[in-house]
């Protein structure tokens, strides 16, 4: 018990939202620690997006880069910077796949098959096991969706396909398309308001 | 609230999957339905989660070192900052990333926002600039009638870069941010998110988004964080070219 009055207390790690402001105030340091928190999940979804690895490497350049430069414009109430940092890189990731102006195949894209969760860093701060934590409730989610669902889904989010898109590349009618979509956008909201994961 | 018989419609907008004539329809119904608003608003959080399920790939080890070594070179610049008091101080910082002939221009557009109602010599001097000057020019203006929000899109002469020039907008609060859509055939692409700071003036660089002398319009809009695969907020800034 005497150890621990003479131990060192171990800092804490700083939040994201403190890395944001470190990166405001112009320290590189801080965006390199949240490159670290987050680099592999928005290349991950830049990759899934675009298909190919030079360019999901253009486009986590990109993503950091925009958090470097207007990191001023994020504020604490706008919620997690995970979902900001996601956010940006889908949009950048499917304005790069329409501007090769190449369509994917249906069966290059799909959800994370595996149930377990993420490693996260030992030392990690509450937001990376928050994100290890609804990473796994997600994958669960998606798990529970029919596989045409699934799919469909994956070339809506993944691929920005348009509905007709979606019925071309997998040859089915567009009623069929919009019905799967739909019924898995409302199983998927479902399941996550269930499991509490909203808000 | 009552239901609506276009509630089937708003998982596919959230996703940006509506075709060009659907996604004009809903939008229409969506600024006077709250109970499609509400529908979205659910939607789109269940759209924030969807990320952490795409599968895992290791990125490059040098990737994390090219970010650091990109962002060294260049300063951040917080947008939300308030102006100098005093001086061209503010100019020079906001230039410094930016190539000599561009800033050259867009210094000159800036400087007439601040000294001169910049759209009214745009309308009265469109001819004159077009002959002495290698940029194009779009003025946007307020949506609401009784707004004073205006804007001016500067499009170099090769149709490659463009800078937008806002005033007079409101400051945004919660989650949201301005955001630039550019309109060719009715197809709205994204041309980028920005904010404004307490005076309402942003700005915007535009870029690797085709020729944009080929869109036929530009819309402003308040879409949440990171900006939204179409258009799902109010417009608050249009104009032709």
């Amino acid at each position: 018990m005497f150890l621990g009055l003479f131990s060192t207390p171990q800092p804490v790690p700083p939040d994201d939202t403190d890395l944001i402001h470190g990166i405001i105030a112009g320290k590189s340091s801080a965006l390199g620690d949240l490159y670290d928190r987050y680099g592999r999940l928005v290349f991950s979804l830049a990759f899934q997006v675009v298909g190919d690895s030079g360019t999901a490497e253009e486009i986590t350049q990109e993503v950091f880069l925009q958090i470097w430069n207007k990191a001023a414009t994020y504020q604490t109430e706008q919620g997690k910077v995970v979902t900001w940092l996601t956010s940006v890189a889908r949009h950048k990731a499917i304005d790069a796949l329409r501007r090769k102006g190449a369509r994917p195949e249906g069966h290059q894209v799909n959800f994370e098959n595996g149930s377990e969760p993420d490693l996260v860093d030992p030392v990690g701060v509450e937001e990376q096991v928050e994100l290890s934590q609804r990473s796994l409730v997600i994958r669960r989610a998606i798990a529970q969706l029919p596989s045409d669902q699934q799919r469909a889904l994956a070339l809506a989010y993944f691929k920005g396909m348009t509905h007709l898109e979606i019925a071309e590349v997998t040859h089915e009618p567009l009623g069929t398309v919009k019905t799967r979509i739909r019924l898995a956008m409302l199983k998927l909201r479902q399941i996550l308001v269930d499991e509490n994961i909203k808000h | 609230m009552i239901p609506c018989d276009k509630s089937e419609w708003v998982a596919g907008y959230a996703l940006g999957s509506l075709d060009a004539d659907e996604r004009e329809q809903f939008e229409r119904h969506l600024s006077t339905c709250q109970s499609c608003q509400a529908d979205l608003r659910a939607y789109q959080s269940t759209l924030d989660e969807l990320a952490v399920a795409a599968p895992r790939v290791e990125p490059p080890a040098r990737l994390r070192t090219v970010i650091l070594q990109k962002a060294t070179r260049t300063t951040s610049q917080p947008l939300q900052t308030a102006r100098p008091a005093s001086g061209f101080a503010w100019l020079v910082q906001l230039f410094q990333a930016h190539r000599t002939t561009w800033a050259i221009a867009s210094l000159v557009v800036i400087v007439a926002l601040i000294f001169t109602n910049v759209l009214v010599v745009v309308q009265y001097n469109q001819r004159q600039q077009a002959e002495a000057t290698p940029f194009h020019f779009v003025a946007l203006h307020d949506t609401n009638p009784q707004g004073n929000g205006n804007a001016l899109l500067v499009i170099s002469d090769d149709g490659q870069f463009g800078t937008l020039i806002t005033d007079n907008l409101k400051v945004l609060v919660d989650q949201n941010n301005y955001q630039l859509w550019l309109v060719k055939d009715g197809t709205r692409t994204d041309g980028g998110l920005f904010t404004v700071n307490s005076a309402g003036y942003g700005w915007l660089k535009i870029q690797e988004k085709g020729n944009l002398l080929d869109y036929q319009s530009f819309g402003v809009t308040v879409e949440p964080a990171g900006g939204s695969m179409a258009p799902t907020g109010q417009k608050v800034l249009g104009g032709t070219q």
